[in-house]
């Protein structure tokens, strides 16, 4: 009797080691699926607008062209409102919450990129970087920092093939961007809103 | 008849003395470099040996103008002179402001000539400048309320006191919105560097990086918002208004 008892016990046991198992594989899958979601995405959830800085490193004369195209790959993404900076009245639309003066900054930079000589080698590096004040829990500080970050090479001379580099970059960039939003937001992405410094 | 023209040309010089110390040139008014350098030519001769403040603004302004117009030889001149007569200005708030004002032309006309060793040297006594300036009145992490007078009084920031760009609205607002206006302004401001020759850029980024991190921490202590953006503000407005006009680079991309 004893023995059947003890039987039963250990066919119990084994069946809870057996789900707990099961919970634990499943936890650890989970995690793996989507190591970013909890740390690093979270903070693009509420993004519905941008300004967006366009800097790349070019001779100043280049700069309108690539102007336009930037703004052709940004309008594929969502809507394009041009915006300039009141330096004389800067808290402008402070408090309306429809103004861009909260919107976090969306900044594509991209630049050649050079040896340990100092040489430039034929490979150009773009980044593009979300920035937006946060408040840190614990110390109550406000700072500005990346919300999210991304970089890419292309091995062209940015001097030479200026808007294909661009393009390319930009377009890839934007890209990535859109693809880490529709996973924050666990949707399709609404059209974002572009105000375009100059 | 020579007693009449005495007076007026006295009185003319006192005219364009209080313009050259209180008003901002409004370059909206002129068409061309060689109008705006004759125009700060007539200023530099109208203005009195004794007023060092007065000669140190107007050299840098000439100098500012050389160097847009590719004078760069005769810029560095200009701000070699403005240095000369900000060392003798005895205010202890105006001085580094002119000082400032002069090295940064300085660092500029050398970069324009490649001297790397000269840009670097420049650079960093502009660091030691905008170091030594203290935010006062600033302890307490508020946003008090200043009169206007307190804030002449205790002037936190006085990088630019003298061409300040006038700065509109509310007198208080929160160490966020303070801290989001300097950074935001940071990013426009490396728009404008864009329209400067690849050879400047590093010395403007480095200005406009300290600059900004300045009145960040000047945010950040709860000193007056206004003060804090003022000197960014001003480089800003400056650059801005100066390139527009000339259309910098002189190429028909820019419009």
């Amino acid at each position: 009797m004893a023995f059947r008892q003890t039987q039963h016990g250990i066919k119990k046991m084994k069946k809870q080691l057996f789900a707990i198992l099961v919970l634990l594989t499943s936890l650890t899958f989970a995690a793996e699926e989507d190591p970013k979601l909890a740390g690093d995405l979270i903070a693009l959830a509420g993004v519905t607008e941008v300004k967006f800085f366009f800097l790349p490193d070019v001779p100043a004369e280049k700069i309108k062209p690539l102007n336009a195209i930037a703004i052709q790959s940004l309008k594929k993404m969502g809507t394009v409102i041009p915006k300039a900076l009141n330096v004389q009245n800067p808290t402008e639309g402070m408090n309306d919450p429809n103004s861009s003066f909260k919107s976090p900054s969306l900044i594509y930079t991209i630049e050649k990129i050079k040896d340990l000589k100092g040489n430039f080698l034929p490979v150009s590096m773009a980044t593009l970087e979300l920035k937006a004040g946060v408040t840190i829990d614990r110390s109550k500080d406000y700072i500005q920092t990346d919300l999210w970050k991304k970089e890419c090479f292309i091995q062209l001379d940015l001097a030479k093939n200026t808007d294909i580099t661009v393009k390319d970059t930009l377009a890839y960039l934007l890209k990535e961007f859109d693809k880490d939003l529709i996973e924050a937001k666990k949707k399709k992405n609404n059209k974002l809103v572009f105000y375009f410094a100059e | 008849m020579k007693k009449i023209l005495l007076t007026i040309l006295l009185a003319s010089q006192i005219f364009m003395s209080c313009i050259s110390s209180e008003e901002i040139i409004n370059y909206q008014n002129f068409h061309s470099f060689s109008e705006v350098i004759f125009f700060e030519s007539q200023l530099i001769d109208s203005v009195s040996e004794n007023n060092p403040q007065a000669l140190s603004e107007s050299y840098a302004a000439r100098g500012e103008t050389l160097l847009l117009n590719n004078q760069i030889s005769e810029a560095l001149n200009d701000f070699c002179m403005s240095y000369y007569y900000a060392s003798q200005v005895q205010d202890e708030h105006i001085s580094p402001d002119l000082l400032f004002r002069s090295l940064f032309g300085q660092a500029l006309a050398y970069a324009y000539l490649d001297k790397v060793k000269e840009v670097e040297c420049i650079a960093t006594a502009l660091l030691d400048i905008i170091q030594s300036i203290r935010c006062s009145d600033c302890s307490n992490k508020t946003t008090t309320l200043l009169s206007p007078r307190t804030i002449r009084n205790h002037p936190i920031f006085l990088l630019a006191n003298n061409d300040n760009v006038p700065i509109h609205g509310p007198d208080q607002i929160s160490i966020q919105d303070c801290i989001d206006l300097i950074e935001n302004t940071r990013a426009y401001a490396k728009l404008l560097i864009l329209k400067a020759p690849a050879r400047v850029r590093g010395i403007l980024t480095f200005t406009v990086d300290q600059l900004a991190d300045t009145g960040r921490s000047c945010c950040r202590a709860g000193g007056v918002w206004k003060a804090c953006f003022q000197p960014l503000a001003n480089k800003y407005h400056l650059w801005n208004q100066k390139w527009k006009m000339f259309g910098i680079p002189p190429d028909p991309a820019w419009d």
